[in-house]
């Protein structure tokens, strides 16, 4: 009896989660902005899609997520095959750095690409304000989800899969082609999907880098919203937009639920090995300076900038950091990295439970239920974050008055982080053999034994993986937090934004030494984190 | 299995139990505890809103929501319940919005008499002006000189001999960008002989850049001060040149950046008490507060705007440094919020 | 002919492979035998490609095989633990050798049927992986092996987890088939009675080298060492010390036996005789295929004989030895 009462609230607690904090949040704002005098008025969606400009923008954003997820897999499939079956020195310190983007906000990533897209810069072509410095952007943020989710998956592949089709006569691509990439297929297109969506919902590269010429579905709401206070035609655009993702998502849901196959998982240990031939050694190297030049670049321009002013070295920066300022930042930056690690643990733990009670449900309950629930897990992610924001406005005040809790932030973060430990950690569960849980069973464990003895650690470490996103993006997130009305508590990200809003040489340099700071605090809570082992199960 | 899901709704519980604590301050006693609402920029010391606390036994909790419009669009969308007390950060260029939507109480402060009348937008004191900041154009001394004298007005920006060296910001994205906008409206009005939109034309064929928001292209585009950028000019605010002697290591004798008086834009900034709230005599007692000398004294250095009471005087680096222009560009409130859509619109099609 | 020289493989400080040499004749069965972790699979990985030697060389046909890719080799390679593509049919998996040759479609089909047939499984084309049993299992491995008729065969102990009727019903079919299609085969395994049913040439593997290579018969007779004798499964062996303490205690076992360093007593050559003079004590006896293996105490030498019936433990008995049946070993 108890066993079904605890599978029962196992399951009800995500989605209550979502139900209450997204889905509830989400049909109140939909129906403020689209209800006229107490009636649904559905003539703004009308509006909207009669616009031949809103079609434009539509489409733009479209294609501009699936060039971006196209090229991000481009670049980050051999780096995660690199970083996952070969070892060499410093891999785990380039494995954690590839996260660092996603703690950045994006205005400073922008000024950072500014500076090397622009005529000055080292490509001395004026990439600034054209779609490739969009893209480019894009893949330099979600490069570490590909590398990390699908790295994951392929260490834990058996290598004589692909010595066995060598050996009947496959060439290297060719195995690729037939055994590696149909296994690591799952992983791929949680990769994918998580990209796609960011890349969908992205606002601030757009903004920034694409200049005012450009502008997505998420830009036109918050135009449509905060400048042009239209509500109608924000809610109308917000609701084509989560139609489009949402339909997607359902579509890729059904196809991975058919799709799981048991795989004998390895433990790294036994697939990575030292580069011995001298075209392994091409791959790792070449490989690495990609990395290097693509996400490292960014981040030693800004790291540059904290530390020169006028041509010389400095540390009166950060050490303007510790001194009162006057001017933009009226709490001390220490503050702020306190509140920052604060909402991001809390965000991290609440995204670690959720996402795992939810990733079980997924795993083990096949069926257009679970399916469902899937692809709306994903939703958060493909929704625009004004939306987000304005629904906890709308909905969160009655009965109890949630909307100006400081829990709202971590929750709001916990929402977008969700799908990373889910993702993360699916593909890695639904691999692994009923056979070793049978084992477990015949060897006295009852099922739930069962499954924390032997699936809980294989999949533990996944979504580990997953935990390490969610911090990584709760620590800079500044989109949804800034339409989320919240105590002043700035965070890292908003203290920074603060600083570049206002000018002078120190305020700038200042901002440059917090986003450093902010930089080193996540890489060193990333490398901690993939260190970390279950119990003591060896790379499990 | 059976263990984690107990865990996981005492946790849930716990959450749950902590929530409700937490939320709530729309209902907590009025006497006590004030909420104002405010945008990202806010920034004014702990200090001194302690000192408000000291005086009137009332603590102030500030929340914060975004820039402005996305304030202004929160408290709109709760105004039936609203989440703070006092609203802080409508300007003039959507003061005609939040009046309309009727979120505000009327309440006429005793210290207006500090402030000078221009200022003071609203008739009716639904909200009442704290602060104001001109947009104007910032140039790079060390651009221009004996070859080139810097330019002294909005025509002279579309002169060939200034070509490609203006970057501006868009009014759909950007606060500075539509204050600039609308102060072209306002000098070259619609159906004269030289209407806004020939002169927006005139900027593109001069090689105007462009750029989202205030960040990019006082950071990335501009030349001045620690600018990275090559243009010279910019829209910024009148306020900018001081800073940039402010937040300088060494702090230097001249400010590299100067304004063009010509053309700038005033933008007043408002307070108001919002409709629903509780906070009664207290709230009262805050906007009043925001106006004294305390208050007033701290806006210009932290948020680097301009006093509204007339009486506090500036800091001497604001005096040096720039100027307070006398006859700024200004449009009717009413106006901006009839056609700003409009313009930000025809704006957009002119310069794609 | 498969010729491995001098191969050498090194991982970090240890020697997998430390100098061996081994020739395969062409269409002959070699059986690789030792114990776990002699370097069996090693050199399998080594003949196969995927190891490249840190020492030696391996010439197929006379021409140096270095530098060739697995893949262009043309050998097949059965894998210990099957290595089954998982997201592939049973058909998909046979069929994939002969696809990867560009063989059109209605070829690669008829190829896989023809090669289930041969393992004994007809019809299994469109079952999934999972959900074979063990036996199954191996023979789509050992059926993928062979789909693509490679010119060496190495299968790594292809009857490993197999029960012991069915091991002794494939090991019958399988050499059966070895012999029909005139294969060239390296055949691992650890156990002796696989590796003498089953080959041409048994090759005797420890440590990385090798340590004798002979066919079956002959290596049963004269295993040489007495490494070997031990690793080929022959019971009874015994140091000149014990030797001269048998015959001592009645057991003659010929004078050369005791002029060699080490003897050995194949069990078939030690019988129950109540006519003979050496006596014994019976320790305990198991039935094996037929007769019982008992293990008697003469002298304090435990020694395993033969007898047609399992005596009381405990109960004294004689035994006799056939001085032709032992086995002199060098060392």
């Amino acid at each position: 009896m108890t066993r079904t009462v605890g599978r029962v609230v196992a399951v009800a607690i995500p989605v209550v989660f979502l139900g209450w904090f997204f889905v509830y949040p989400l049909v109140a704002i939909l129906a403020t902005g689209l209800t006229d005098a107490g009636r649904i008025d559905l003539s703004p969606l009308r509006d909207v899609l009669g616009s031949a400009r809103l079609r434009g923008v539509a489409w733009f954003t479209i294609w501009q997520a699936c060039a971006s997820t196209i090229l991000t897999l481009l670049v980050g499939l051999p780096a995660a095959y690199v970083l996952a079956r070969y070892e060499f020195p410093g891999r785990r310190l380039v494995r954690a750095a590839v996260i660092v983007p996603f703690v950045l906000p994006t205005v400073v990533v922008g000024t950072a690409f500014l500076a090397l897209l622009g005529p000055g810069g080292p490509l001395g072509v004026d990439l600034r304000r054209t779609v490739w410095a969009i893209l480019l952007a894009h893949v330099f943020y979600n490069v570490a989800v590909v590398v990390r989710t699908v790295g994951t998956l392929w260490e834990r592949l058996d290598p004589t899969l692909e010595d066995a089709a060598a050996m009947l006569g496959a060439g290297r691509w060719r195995a690729f082609r037939e055994v590696t990439l149909p296994l690591l297929r799952p992983a791929i297109a949680s990769a994918a999907s998580i990209v796609f969506l960011f890349t969908f919902t992205s606002f601030g590269v757009i903004l920034i880098l694409g200049g005012f010429r450009f502008s997505t579905l998420e830009t036109e709401i918050y135009t449509q919203a905060t400048a042009l206070f239209d509500l109608p035609v924000a809610a109308a655009i917000s609701l084509l937009q989560l139609a489009g993702v949402g339909t997607l998502l359902l579509v890729y849901s059904r196809r991975q639920a058919r799709r799981t196959v048991e795989l004998a998982l390895q433990a790294r240990a036994d697939t990575a090995r030292r580069p011995a031939t001298w075209r392994a050694r091409t791959l790792v190297t070449a490989t690495v300076t990609m990395l290097a030049l693509l996400v490292g670049s960014p981040i030693a321009v800004l790291v540059l900038r904290s530390v020169t002013a006028g041509g010389s070295w400095t540390i009166s920066f950060y050490r303007g950091l510790g001194a009162s300022t006057a001017g933009a930042l009226a709490v001390p930056p220490g503050q702020a990295i306190v509140n920052s690690l604060r909402f991001a643990t809390a965000a991290t733990v609440l995204a670690l439970g959720i996402g795992m009670l939810a990733a079980v449900i997924i795993t083990y309950r096949r069926g257009r239920l679970a399916t469902a629930f899937d692809a709306v897990l994903m939703l958060p992610l493909g929704t625009s974050a004004v939306t987000i924001g304005f629904g906890f406005l709308v909905a969160l005040g009655r009965p109890v008055d949630l909307r100006t809790s400081p829990w709202l932030v971590p929750v709001a973060h916990a929402l977008v982080a969700i799908p990373f430990v889910v993702r993360a950690a699916t593909p890695v569960m639904a691999a692994i053999p009923a056979r070793l849980r049978e084992a477990a069973a015949v060897l006295g464990a009852g099922p739930g034994r069962a499954w924390r003895e032997v699936d809980l650690p294989i999949a533990t470490r996944a979504a580990l993986v997953g935990a390490g996103f969610a911090f990584a993006v709760s620590l800079g997130e500044f989109g949804a937090t800034s339409f989320i009305a919240r105590p002043s508590t700035p965070t890292l990200p908003v203290a920074i934004f603060r600083l570049l809003g206002q000018p002078g040489a120190a305020t700038f340099g200042r901002a440059m030494a917090l986003a450093t700071i902010l930089m080193a605090l996540t890489a060193t809570a990333i490398v901690l984190a993939d260190r970390f082992r279950f119990g003591d199960l060896g790379d499990f | 299995m059976r263990t984690r899901p107990t865990a996981v709704v005492l946790a849930g519980a716990a959450v749950a139990a902590a929530l409700a604590a937490c939320g709530g301050d729309g209902a907590t006693d009025d006497m006590t505890e004030l909420t104002l609402l405010t945008h990202d920029s806010f920034a004014i010391p702990d200090e001194v809103l302690e000192a408000f606390t000291r005086e009137t036994g009332v603590t102030v909790t500030l929340t914060a929501g975004g820039d402005a419009g996305s304030v202004l669009t929160q408290a709109i969308l709760t105004k039936d319940n609203p989440i703070a007390d006092v609203m802080f950060g409508v300007d003039n260029t959507f003061l005609s919005r939040a009046l309309d939507e009727d979120i505000f109480v009327a309440y006429r402060s005793p210290a207006l008499d500090t402030v000078p009348a221009d200022l003071q937008l609203d008739p009716q004191h639904r909200v009442t002006p704290i602060d104001f900041g001109d947009v104007c154009l910032n140039y790079d001394v060390e651009a221009f000189g004996a070859d080139l004298a810097a330019p002294a007005t909005l025509e002279d920006l579309t002169d060939p001999a200034y070509r490609g060296l203006l970057v501006v910001e868009s009014p759909a994205t950007s606060s500075p960008g539509l204050a600039f906008l609308l102060a072209t409206i306002a000098r070259f009005p619609e159906g004269s002989d030289y209407p806004w939109q020939a002169y927006w034309e005139d900027l593109a064929a001069n090689d105007v850049l462009v750029t989202s928001g205030w960040e990019e292209a006082y950071n990335a585009e501009f030349s001045g001060g620690a600018g990275e950028g090559s243009r010279p000019l910019v829209v910024s605010y009148a306020s900018s040149p001081p800073a940039e002697v402010i937040f300088a290591e060494p702090r230097p004798e001249t400010a590299p950046t100067a304004v063009i008086t010509d053309g700038c834009f005033r933008q007043v900034e408002f307070a108001g008490i919002l409709e629903g709230s509780d906070g009664g005599s207290a709230a009262e007692a805050l906007v009043d507060f925001m106006l004294t000398e305390t208050f007033q004294s701290e806006v210009a250095l932290n948020m680097f705007v301009f006093p509204a009471n007339a009486d506090v005087a500036l800091p001497p680096e604001f005096v040096e440094f720039t100027i307070v222009p006398t006859t700024p560009l200004t449009i009717d409130p009413r106006e901006i919020g009839n056609r700003r859509d409009a313009w930000i619109g025809e704006w957009i099609e002119i310069m794609q | 002919m498969l010729e491995v020289s001098g191969v050498q493989v090194r991982f970090e400080a240890v020697a997998a492979l430390d100098g061996v040499d081994l020739s395969v004749p062409t269409g002959s069965v070699t059986a690789l035998m030792g114990p776990s972790g002699c370097g069996k699979s090693t050199l399998l990985r080594v003949v196969a490609g995927l190891q490249a030697p840190d020492a030696g060389e391996v010439t197929w046909r006379g021409r140096s095989l270095e530098g060739i890719a697995p893949h262009d080799r043309g050998f097949g390679l059965m894998f210990q633990d099957f290595a089954l593509f998982p997201h592939r049919t049973v058909g998909e998996n046979v069929g994939f050798g002969p696809r990867m040759t560009g063989a059109d479609k209605d070829v690669v089909a008829r190829r896989t049927g023809e090669v289930l047939a041969m393992v004994g499984l007809v019809g299994f084309e469109r079952r999934p992986i999972r959900g074979l049993s063990g036996g199954e299992q191996q023979r789509v491995a050992l059926a993928r092996a062979l789909a693509p008729a490679p010119e060496l065969l190495m299968l790594d102990e292809p009857l490993g987890s197999l029960d012991r009727a069915l091991r002794d019903r494939l090991l019958a079919d399988v050499r059966l088939l070895f012999d029909e299609l005139g294969l060239t085969v390296v055949y691992v395994t650890h156990d002796p009675f696989e590796a003498f049913a089953v080959a041409d040439r048994v090759a005797v593997m420890r440590d990385g080298r090798i340590l004798a290579a002979a066919p079956p018969v002959d290596l049963w007779h004269d295993p040489g060492s007495r490494r070997v004798a031990e690793l080929i499964g022959l019971d009874n062996v015994l140091t000149a010390e014990q030797a001269s303490l048998l015959a001592g205690a009645g057991l003659a076992l010929g004078p050369d036996a005791l002029a060699s360093p080490h003897v050995a007593l194949p069990a078939d050559t030690l019988r129950l005789d109540a006519s003979s003079a050496a006596n014994a004590v019976v320790r305990a006896g198991t039935f094996d295929a037929g007769r019982y293996r008992v293990a008697v105490d003469v002298a304090g030498i435990e020694l395993v004989v033969i007898a047609s019936r399992l005596p009381i433990p405990g109960a004294r008995v004689s035994i006799r030895v056939d001085p032709r049946g032992v086995v002199r070993l060098e060392d």
